[in-house]
């Protein structure tokens, strides 16, 4: 099978938390110290109450299908060879969106709602990256 | 906002370079010439100018370093509008209130753009090259598959196909129609024609969309210049004259949100620039969509009220567009097939057909025109109605 190709990204001051998470499995996500919601872990204040007072929290891991493209990439083995490789937006069970690479899905029989699972991969030079995988039946 | 805003306030020059795989020069000399080509066409002189609005280009950034290239001294008004694809809206938004305020009196809003720099490089990868990134979030985002913009732009067509239960082809009508006004367009960089076979064998990017889904990559500048309707009268081209003009910003920015994907800015800006202009919809001659990709033009047509909502892939497939349908969109190839400097291109096209300028694809009646800029993955909007001459 095709290795899908990830881009290298390397952490700063802002994503070090996020990527200690994920070199542990984990996937950070904010926890609001007023509103008691959870928002994504890119934000700089609740999108709920607008509290600048976030607290890092682990997901569970769970989500569900929002929207998915799927992108046309050449081989990093073949590169006369094209592969399909669907990314998602998957709607986290505790609320935020998160966009990721979706592995191990056929690309023809996505549908919204279907179950996702955070998964990691490593990728060489860079961070520990979170993508999604498909999650079992869909619960209609 | 009052609704007689932008009265008295007209386009009365425009310029373009040479566009499309223009290699060796820099954004802000691409711009420099614009605005000399533009000033020269409204009959004024560089001396006249005392507003200049830039936006960035892609790649090397044009810059606030353009006055300084100008020569342009002691202006009242000048500053970089940063809103991607509607920048090109909100200079004429701000042009339209600094005239009206009585800061400045000839304002020039231009682009330069030079995202291309390796001859050897496909013009996709170049775009990619010029924005992406690795570090911190946004090189999580490019990492995830968050950027290029034809991603977003696709994650969020693919929504509204879920929604409303449509075929990807849908889009097809809209790359194929819009060729079809750019062979009749000189300087539009695609000059074969392409038919709904073309586009059904043409390579995927990121389905939903294929290559022709995607607007040109443009090396180049444009410019046009704003005065107050009143002076225009004294100046060498037929004034085109702003009539109404509304910014919203939904402001997705890719973030949880129900109206992802499903709805743009122009739900709520083009009735308010019609209200404004006094104009209804039925009273349009011609449309002029920001189409960096052929999705935001089915949504667009859908906010606007030319189909209705879930409707709009209907729309686009039922024969009514191209130069021989009965709903002219795009005239001048759009930003599929002509030319990209973000929302110039619509701007640009409807000043052209408001003047009767536009040569071989002039349409017969092109009185009242609107137009729209969308910026970011629909997170920004700006919608205008132009009048013709006639109106000024």
């Amino acid at each position: 099978m095709s290795s899908f190709i990830y881009g290298e990204v390397v952490r700063d001051a802002t994503t070090a938390f996020f990527f200690d998470g994920t070199a542990r499995d984990e996937f950070a996500i904010f926890l609001c110290d007023d509103c008691g919601q959870h928002s994504g872990p890119q934000e700089i204040q609740c999108p709920h109450c607008g509290s600048p007072s976030l607290t890092p929290a682990a997901a569970s891991g769970d989500a569900t299908l929002v929207s998915w493209i799927v992108l046309h990439e050449r081989d990093r083995d073949d590169p006369a060879a094209v592969f399909r490789k669907p990314v998602a937006v998957g709607q986290l069970s505790e609320g935020p969106w998160w966009w990721a690479t979706l592995v191990g899905a056929d690309p023809d029989a996505l549908r919204e709602g279907d179950p996702l699972r955070i998964d990691y991969v490593d990728v060489a030079h860079g961070e520990r990256l979170p993508v999604f995988r498909p999650a079992g039946p869909r619960v209609t | 906002m009052a609704s007689d805003f932008p009265r008295g306030v007209s386009i009365v020059g425009l310029g373009l370079t040479d566009v499309g795989k223009v290699y060796g020069r820099t954004p802000n000399d691409f711009a420099a010439e614009a605005v000399r080509l533009a000033v020269a066409e409204a009959g004024l002189t560089l001396s006249d100018v005392d507003g200049l609005l830039i936006t960035d280009g892609l790649g090397d950034q044009a810059s606030i370093f353009l006055q300084r290239d100008l020569n342009l001294r002691d202006i009242p008004l000048m500053m970089n509008v940063g809103t991607w694809g509607t920048a090109p809206g909100v200079m004429l938004e701000t042009a339209a209130m600094a005239i009206s305020t009585g800061q400045a009196s000839t304002v020039v809003c231009v682009m330069g753009s030079a995202p291309m720099r390796d001859p050897n490089l496909p013009a996709g990868a170049s775009f990619a090259n010029a924005t992406n990134s690795k570090t911190g979030w946004s090189g999580m985002k490019d990492a995830n598959g968050g950027s290029p913009g034809i991603n977003l732009m696709a994650m969020m067509a693919r929504r509204h196909m879920n929604q409303y239960g449509w075929e990807r082809d849908a889009l097809g009508h809209i790359a194929v129609s819009t060729r079809e006004w750019a062979l009749k367009n000189p300087v539009a960089q695609m000059k074969k024609s392409m038919t709904m076979d073309d586009y059904l064998a043409s390579r995927w990017v990121a389905e939903p969309f294929r290559v022709p889904d995607c607007c040109v990559v443009t090396n180049g500048g444009v410019a046009f210049v704003v005065t107050s309707t009143e002076r225009a009268k004294d100046l060498a081209q037929p004034p085109v004259p702003l009539l109404g003009i509304s910014s919203v910003n939904p402001g997705f920015f890719e973030r949880r949100h129900e109206d992802y994907g499903l709805v743009s800015g122009a739900a709520v800006a083009g009735p308010q620039a019609l209200k404004m202009a006094g104009v209804s919809l039925e009273e349009i001659d011609a449309v002029q969509i920001y189409d960096c990709f052929t999705f935001a033009v089915l949504i667009t047509l859908e906010d606007l009220g030319f189909a209705k909502k879930g409707e709009g892939a209907d729309f686009v497939s039922s024969g009514v567009l191209g130069p021989n349908g009965t709903f002219p969109l795009n005239t001048g190839g759009g930003l599929l097939s002509a030319w990209y400097f973000t929302g110039f291109g619509p701007i640009y096209e409807a000043v052209t057909q408001a003047r009767g300028t536009a040569g071989e694809r002039q349409l017969a009646k092109s009185d009242l025109i609107l137009a729209t800029n969308n910026g970011g993955s629909l997170d920004q909007h700006t919608s205008m109605v132009f009048g013709s001459s006639a109106a000024a």
